[in-house]
């Protein structure tokens, strides 16, 4: 025989039931920078002042060896034209938002808004300078590898290598950037790079074991070296069409800089807006990007239609 | 083993996720190389800044066509013939924005004033 026919349930107990809020927040994630770490920083430069910084060009027109015909007669000079090379500062982004004082009492001290919105606004911030810096791949004609209706394969990335070889870059300069659809469906994908005949070290746990080539930080997107090159993926990578516009770069390809005020990459001002009786945020970002030596990158072109396996 | 000059079976399959085919505006330029390229908008707005010649501008729906075509060719008919099908893809998703020039959205400014895209929804908090 039952106790009892009606027990307490959960209807019947609504108003002693608490609701919490824990203290974990779930905040958007934003990709590692790596572009902007990796190219030509002219900001030391802009500290003092000025919108346009010039990297005179002395490569595209150059010396070359002269023969004297006959002993002892006049030599001939030469005068190589150089190329005017600049970057300017154009770009200044902002994000702003204004919290109400009483919303701002009325929430809860364990949730700290504006240092969490402050910093989501400075990864926006630093995102934007990134897409501009992969942006500059539309600069790039010299050397253009792969098609946008194809997988990126190995032969590929040695043509790309080759490319920059067989101008007299110094790997040791260059760094790949993938987006990492390329670098998990397509690089992943290629046998060579997994296979123990290939592999190199087999006292090294390989690629599958370790989701990257001998990374020591592949936190930072940092994913090992490709033939000796270090690999960095970047969802910054543009797409458009169902093709990554990856590249292989070497560090005076590309140049940035940056004349934030304070002296950071982004800044960011918190006010008492007395008109509207609010904290007033805002969060900032000056900077400029520009191809410097546009046949030190090269294109690397893969369709995300595509998946190796 | 038998050996065979032909090459092996290629190990590619067609990706088949939705969310990465996705139809996007794109905006045709002229790019340095003369080659034209398509681009998406946040892009379209740093080469619209710099003065680049835009072919024109259409919303991708062609090209999309072209991918899930591409995909059944996959199937039936190997990659080559779905590789062709996505150049051409890309060709007709050309001829359609040919001319259609249009301003992309500036890109410039985050916030409540310019709430042009989605990484502005850190704005939606007043």
């Amino acid at each position: 025989m039952a106790l009892s026919t009606d027990p307490f349930d959960a209807t019947e107990l609504v108003a002693v039931i608490p609701e919490k809020w824990t203290p974990i927040v779930n905040e958007a994630f934003y990709d590692k920078t790596v572009l902007a770490d990796f190219i030509t920083d002219l900001s030391p430069y802009a500290t003092q002042g000025g919108d346009i910084f010039h990297v005179p060009d002395l490569f595209t027109e150059t010396f070359s060896a002269s023969t004297q015909s006959t002993q002892a007669t006049e030599v001939t000079t030469q005068a190589p034209a150089t190329t005017d090379v600049y970057l300017t500062i154009d770009t200044h982004k902002y994000i702003s938002y204004l919290i109400g004082d009483m919303d701002l009492q009325l929430i809860a001290t364990m949730y700290d808004m504006n240092t969490k919105y402050s910093k989501q606004a400075g990864s926006v911030l630093a995102t934007a300078l990134e897409g501009s810096i992969a942006a500059l791949w539309s600069s790039i004609s010299t050397n253009t590898i792969g098609d946008t209706a194809t997988v990126l394969t190995d032969a590929e990335v040695r043509q790309a290598i080759e490319k920059l070889d067989s101008t007299n870059y110094d790997l040791d300069e260059c760094a790949f950037f993938f987006h990492p659809y390329t670098y998990w469906n397509q690089i992943f994908a290629i046998a060579k790079y997994y296979t123990s005949a290939t592999l190199g070290n087999v006292n090294q746990p390989g690629p599958v074991m370790t989701g990257n080539f001998n990374s020591s930080a592949s936190t930072k997107n940092y994913k090992g070296a490709l033939y000796n090159i270090p690999m960095y993926t970047s969802t910054n990578i543009v797409s458009a069409l169902a093709t990554h516009r990856n590249m292989l770069l070497h560090k005076s390809a590309f140049g940035m800089a940056l004349r934030t005020m304070g002296g950071n990459r982004v800044r960011v001002q918190s006010q008492n807006w007395l008109e509207n009786i609010a904290l007033l945020t805002v969060v900032d970002i000056i900077y400029g990007v520009a191809v410097l030596r546009e046949p030190g990158a090269v294109l690397l072109n893969s369709s995300n239609a595509f998946i190796g396996s | 083993m038998e050996y065979t000059e032909e090459a092996k079976e290629s190990n590619i399959n067609i990706n088949t996720k939705v969310q990465e085919l996705k139809a996007n505006k794109t905006y045709f330029y002229e790019m340095p190389s003369g080659n034209i390229e398509p681009v998406e908008a946040v892009e379209a707005w740093g080469l619209y800044k710099k003065k680049a010649k835009q072919i024109g501008c259409s919303d991708g729906t062609t090209y999309r066509t072209a991918l899930k075509e591409a995909q059944q060719l996959m199937k039936t008919e190997g990659i080559e013939k779905a590789q062709e099908r996505l150049r051409k893809g890309l060709a007709e998703e050309l001829e359609v924005a040919r001319g259609n020039i249009e301003i992309p959205p500036n890109n410039d400014v985050f916030g409540p004033a310019k709430n042009e895209f989605n990484q502005s929804r850190i704005s939606k908090m007043k």
